[in-house]
């Protein structure tokens, strides 16, 4: 049973070549389609291709080339086809993961006493939040130089980005906000930082 | 290119006395694209009023190049604020009755040059913001982002050395943002003007080259976001795109 994103997502790509594809090409195609937000590199591409062909959704045939070492042409199967339509249907199951990223863990189990060092964390995190901000800026602007921005796929996922981001960095606002409030009011118990007050 | 030397803002006095900015040393140079962010009443826009003029701090100075602005007449101000300085607005600011020619000609017109003059700068100018076709609309025939194109091309036509913007893009959709956001890291890195942007907008301050943060008067962060290439680790970026939710 195939379960993970990207092995659908190089199914997909497969999927649209009747004549079959090949690694590199597959790995320029789903470069070109991500527009570069979803990095997969040659190991987790052929690791991918590996399993699908085990699980019989795809086949690999040898394809010999004069000079140079053969190739692995691909192609989707029918049980691939039907696995594929039966994915893409299937309502996504992702959830949303709280308590998972290292920031909010040691919300958890810092407590007033270390006030000011909690707030260095929030603004590191912010920090680091907008630097990864202007990377993925620069990106945009790239794309939409290439003009590339307007493909209706990364139109869309640079919409998720920011959305995301600016979320992400409300959230860090708020944090830092209640912990300055916080911070005026003395505390004699050694309490997690972000606890509400009795 | 401006510089803040142990600058304090006091509005008031005694029980409703605010301090709006505590001691703050901030030096731009020239060229720098610099955000400045922080909560509401943390000073962010006292900042541009002050090198704008419009206030004088109640302690320390501020620089323009070299110039300390405490120490300039009225008249000089004046004359710095038209030529040296161009304002954005969240809010345009434009004049209705008159076009998009006319709007972005009238800091020409008003620091005394000829209308001929005037004319070739502000197609020049407008064709840069790409508005050269709606050159005989008024500001309500256009869109948002058109308007504030207009304005962008109105603070650029005086060739000034600071861009002051007080959230240019507080009033736009996501497409006329980014669009705005362009232009101005155009104008900073073709026309080599210093930016100085105040924004609630981290997408926004993604275009400059440094985020400033005050909280309380205070800067409590100075991020270089500067480092534009892409990323060698291609993680960062996934991390940003697939951050977990809080629920």
């Amino acid at each position: 049973m195939v379960t993970d994103v990207v092995q659908y997502a190089v199914l997909g790509l497969i999927s649209a070549r009747t004549e079959g594809a090949h690694g590199y090409q597959l790995k320029i195609e789903f470069d070109a389609l991500y527009g570069e937000f979803w990095s997969l590199n040659y190991g987790q591409l052929y690791r991918t291709l590996d399993r699908l062909e085990r699980a019989g959704l795809i086949g690999g045939t040898e394809q010999f080339q004069t000079g140079r070492p053969s190739r692995k042409v691909y192609r989707i199967t029918a049980s691939g086809r039907q696995s594929l339509d039966d994915w893409l249907l299937l309502p996504p199951t992702y959830e949303p993961r709280p308590l998972r990223d290292e920031l909010s863990v040691k919300l958890l189990f810092l407590t007033d006493a270390k006030h000011n060092e909690t707030l260095a964390l929030i603004r590191s995190q912010r920090a680091i939040y907008l630097q990864h901000l202007a990377r993925l800026t620069k990106r945009r602007s790239v794309l939409e130089e290439a003009g590339q921005g307007d493909s209706f796929v990364t139109r869309l996922l640079l919409v998720q980005a920011d959305m995301r981001v600016r979320a992400d960095l409300a959230w860090l606002d708020l944090v830092e906000q209640e912990l300055l409030q916080r911070s005026g009011k003395p505390s004699s118990t050694s309490r997690p930082a972000l606890s509400r007050p009795r | 290119m401006i510089r803040f030397a142990n600058v304090s803002k006091v509005f008031g006095e005694g029980p409703t006395q605010v301090d709006a900015l505590r001691d703050l040393s901030l030096d731009v140079p020239a060229r720098q694209f610099c955000t400045i962010m922080g909560p509401s009443g943390s000073g962010k826009s006292t900042v541009l009023h002050l090198v704008a003029g419009l206030t004088k701090p109640t302690e320390g100075e501020i620089y323009l190049g070299d110039q300390p602005l405490s120490r300039m007449t009225e008249r000089d101000a004046a004359l710095m604020r038209r030529r040296e300085l161009g304002f954005i607005f969240q809010f345009f600011h434009l004049i209705p009755y008159l076009d998009a020619e006319e709007n972005v000609a009238l800091p020409l017109l008003l620091d005394g040059h000829s209308f001929s003059a005037a004319r070739e700068r502000t197609e020049r100018t407008l064709t840069l913001v790409d508005l050269i076709h709606r050159r005989h609309h008024k500001p309500t025939e256009l869109s948002g982002g058109e308007m504030q194109r207009m304005a962008i091309a109105r603070a650029l036509v005086t060739s000034p050395r600071v861009i002051l913007a007080d959230e240019p893009t507080g009033n736009l959709d996501s497409t006329a943002t980014h669009a705005i956001m362009r232009l101005l890291r155009r104008g900073s890195e073709e026309i080599g003007v210093t930016v100085l942007m105040v924004t609630h907008d981290p997408v926004c301050a993604s275009y400059g080259d440094r985020v400033v943060r005050l909280v309380d008067g205070r800067i409590v962060e100075d991020i270089d976001v500067s480092e534009r290439q892409a990323p060698q680790d291609d993680e960062a970026v996934g991390s940003v795109l697939t951050l977990p939710r809080e629920p």
